[in-house]
């Protein structure tokens, strides 16, 4: 009784390790975006200190970006953060459209060439981003679709593209063909059979393949920094701006921080349940 | 409600066709009456939206700024030039990128003819360092001592110190003003690797007449003895002052801010930082020794036994130039607002209001100016002898490799004598390669 007791007490420090190593650093963000720019760097570090909204307040009522301050708050929330919020949706709908559809024909059609076609595909994914950079900027530029968010979507499915298609594939391959044939002996068609029978078999496969897509797209900064001018900045790009040659702006920072990673929790926790369930999927047969 | 193939693969084909020619979010191209420029952000970017945002004023052509931190500028820029955007009409180049740039830029020097844009109001070098290979890649906007030396002058008063000419005499400071019971130590540079240690080293280098490539232009590496010596000494010096605990040991990671918050913060009592960071220091909001500190060449005086050749000072510096594949009618109308940037008004309010280091000897003797910057003598001083330090296309090869050897004697890995020789002979090795072409 004795042991059990103290193995469960070392697996709840352990465990309560482990989650404060992981919840340090937001809590801090969090805790530097009510301090005041000379609390923030002072060493020792204060942890008793007078909160404040100042930094705060710089988002919402900062006036035009002036030489002196990192840029304008405002135009993180009216611009950066909605461009972000509508290149990760669409890509992750397109990148879903399209790789469930070649998964689905990897997954169930045999035609000639289809494994070096499935590992041409997956290549792709070998290259670092960044090795892309550059003709992806030559190619965006000559179809006059730089510095817009249509050149970043159509980026970012092209990027998300392998990964999303071997994941599904695998999904897929799970599904006994058997369910939909017997849809189609019903009288459905095959894309009805796609639709009404395989995707929401699937549909912790597809949650967690959208997860991937969607931090691929929400996250991304090597390629819309060069992609990106001045019209289609995202949230990853707003982050350049608290970091210039004469400091860092610690407290705004720490609020874009907070704000960046909202829409990324909401979404988890909206696709949670599926995620664990996408993920172990297949695991145990 | 059901929808058929063909229903379902239309509706894809559309969304498709749709984001392909109808590009919703694409807007169109700029007109001419707008020119488009990208600049740093921090540095040398407030001082040049000060200069455009009057031009604006005065012109009525919009300019639309787009800046970017200087971590990713280079990058940024060379991916514009390579890609051959025509986005931006003017552009910036730090005087160590001018090999690298030269042959995507504009040259200025037939506008400069033709608008009688005179060159003497810039320091001599200053208006050379805008030239690279005969192409005038720039105009002179921002200057500045790469290593002014920054020191606590109420330290240096108690402790009756002077401002040391050689680096035994930095070394004997730093030891007198390290102070673990108040938490000071004696000297702090930007040692955290690529490419600043590279710069500080040039920056003690150049005073007694140290070169990497050999004047002017810079092709060949120069001869190990006395300028690889010379540069055997430095580390010595340095190894030394961080093994006796005169510099912080986390110095190894350190970077401009972690220098520039560190003096500001009273941790360090003796500094080298940019020029236009005089301004930061003295800003009691930001600063706890403002008002406590003292600036001066680094250097000033070395004496000539220890001298290997012309005194330089790392200068650095920001050129502003044309792209040079946007259209003509843009080239004429960039270069009116680049010449308005360099010239005596836009600097001077560059100057007071965000701290830039002004191209322009008017200004630096203007009272306004020095009123507002206590650092003007020296940096009047330095940029007599200013030197932009290695500028050739393989500077970030040769940053690299002496970075890199830097660290193996400060971390013990390696002795001084035997890294600077190695360094030197891959120096070598890439010079000879870039004859080779």
């Amino acid at each position: 009784m004795k042991r059990t007791l103290l193995r469960t007490l070392l697996l709840y420090l352990a465990l309560a390790a482990v989650v404060i190593g992981f919840l340090f650093p937001p809590a801090w963000m969090v805790v530097t975006s009510f301090k005041l720019g000379r609390d923030i760097v002072t060493w020792p570090p204060t942890f008793i200190f007078k909160p404040t909204l100042e930094n705060w307040y710089w988002f919402y009522f900062s006036a035009e970006a002036s030489a002196m301050a990192p840029q304008e708050g405002r135009r993180i929330l009216r611009e950066f953060l909605p461009n972000s919020l509508i290149v990760a949706v669409v890509t992750t709908a397109l990148s879903m459209a399209v790789a469930s559809l070649c998964a689905y024909a990897f997954a169930r059609f045999n035609f000639r060439g289809k494994r070096p076609l499935a590992f041409a595909v997956l290549g792709t994914r070998m290259l670092p981003p960044i090795a892309t950079v550059i003709p992806l900027f030559i190619f965006m530029n000559s179809l006059h679709l730089r510095d817009t968010l249509t050149g970043l979507i159509l980026s970012y499915t092209a990027l998300n593209l392998p990964l999303a298609i071997w994941m599904l594939w695998g999904f897929i391959k799970e599904v006994p063909p058997e369910l939909e044939e017997a849809g189609l002996v019903d009288g459905c068609s095959r894309t009805g059979a796609l639709i009404r029978i395989l995707f929401p078999v699937i549909a912790p496969g597809l949650a967690a393949t959208s997860v991937f897509s969607f931090l691929l797209a929400w996250n991304d900064f090597p390629i819309a920094l060069f992609l990106v001018a001045h019209k289609a900045k995202t949230m990853p790009l707003a982050a350049l701006g608290f970091y210039a040659e004469e400091g860092v702006y610690w407290g705004p920072m720490s609020v874009y921080g907070i704000l960046y990673m909202v829409p990324t929790i909401l979404f988890a926790v909206f696709v949670q349940r599926h995620i664990v369930k996408g993920l172990t999927l297949g695991a145990l047969k | 409600m059901g929808i058929n193939r063909r229903q379902f693969l239309g509706s894809l084909g559309g969304v498709a066709a749709g984001l392909a020619m109808g590009d919703p979010f694409a807007e169109s191209a700029q007109g001419v009456q707008q020119l488009s420029a990208l600049i740093q952000k921090g540095g040398a970017g407030p001082p040049a939206e000060i200069a455009l945002s009057m031009y604006q004023e005065r012109s009525g052509m919009k300019i639309v700024m787009t800046p970017v931190p200087w971590e990713a500028q280079f990058e940024k820029t060379m991916v514009e030039f390579i890609g051959k955007s025509t986005t931006f009409d003017i552009l910036s180049a730090n005087h160590g990128w001018s090999g690298a740039m030269y042959r995507f830029f504009e040259d200025l020097e037939p506008y400069v003819r033709k608008y009688n844009v005179d060159g003497r109001p810039f320091p001599k070098n200053a208006w050379e360092a805008g030239k690279w290979k005969g192409r005038r890649i720039g105009l002179p906007f921002r200057l500045g001592v790469g290593a002014l030396f920054y020191y606590r002058k109420d330290l240096y008063e108690k402790k009756k110190l002077s401002v040391p000419n050689t680096f035994e005499e930095l070394v004997k400071n730093a030891e007198a003003l390290t102070s673990p019971r108040d938490n000071i130590y004696g000297f702090g540079s930007q040692l955290g690797g690529d490419p600043n240690s590279f710069l500080d080293l040039q920056s003690w280098h150049l005073p007694y007449g140290g070169r990497i490539l050999k004047d002017p232009d810079q092709e060949e590496l120069a001869p190990f003895d006395p300028h690889g010596e010379l540069m055997i000494k430095i580390l010595k010096a340095w190894k030394q002052m961080l093994d006796r605990g005169w510099m912080p040991q986390g110095i190894l990671t350190w970077g401009i801010l972690d220098v520039l918050t560190a003096f500001q913060q009273g941790l360090i009592a003796q500094a080298m930082m940019f020029s236009p960071r005089v301004t930061l220091v003295e800003d009691p909001s930001k600063s706890k020794v403002a008002g406590k500190a003292g600036y001066a060449l680094l250097f000033p005086k070395v004496p000539a036994k220890d001298s290997v050749g012309p005194r330089g000072d790392k200068g650095d510096g920001w050129n502003f130039g044309i792209n040079q594949w946007i259209p003509d009618e843009r080239k004429e109308a960039a270069f009116k607002a680049v010449q308005f940037m360099v010239g005596r008004e836009a600097q001077l309010a560059a100057a007071i209001k965000a701290a830039n280091g002004p191209s322009r000897i008017d200004v630096l003797e203007d009272p306004q100016f020095q009123k507002v910057y206590p650092a003007w003598k020296p940096l009047r001083d330095g940029l007599e002898t200013f030197h932009s330090g290695v500028s050739v296309p393989e500077q970030p090869k040769i940053s690299k490799v002496v970075s890199d050897r830097i660290a193996n004697v400060l971390l013990g890995r390696e002795k001084p004598e035997d890294a600077v020789k190695a360094a030197w002979k891959e120096m070598d090795g890439i010079m000879k390669e870039a004859k080779r072409g």
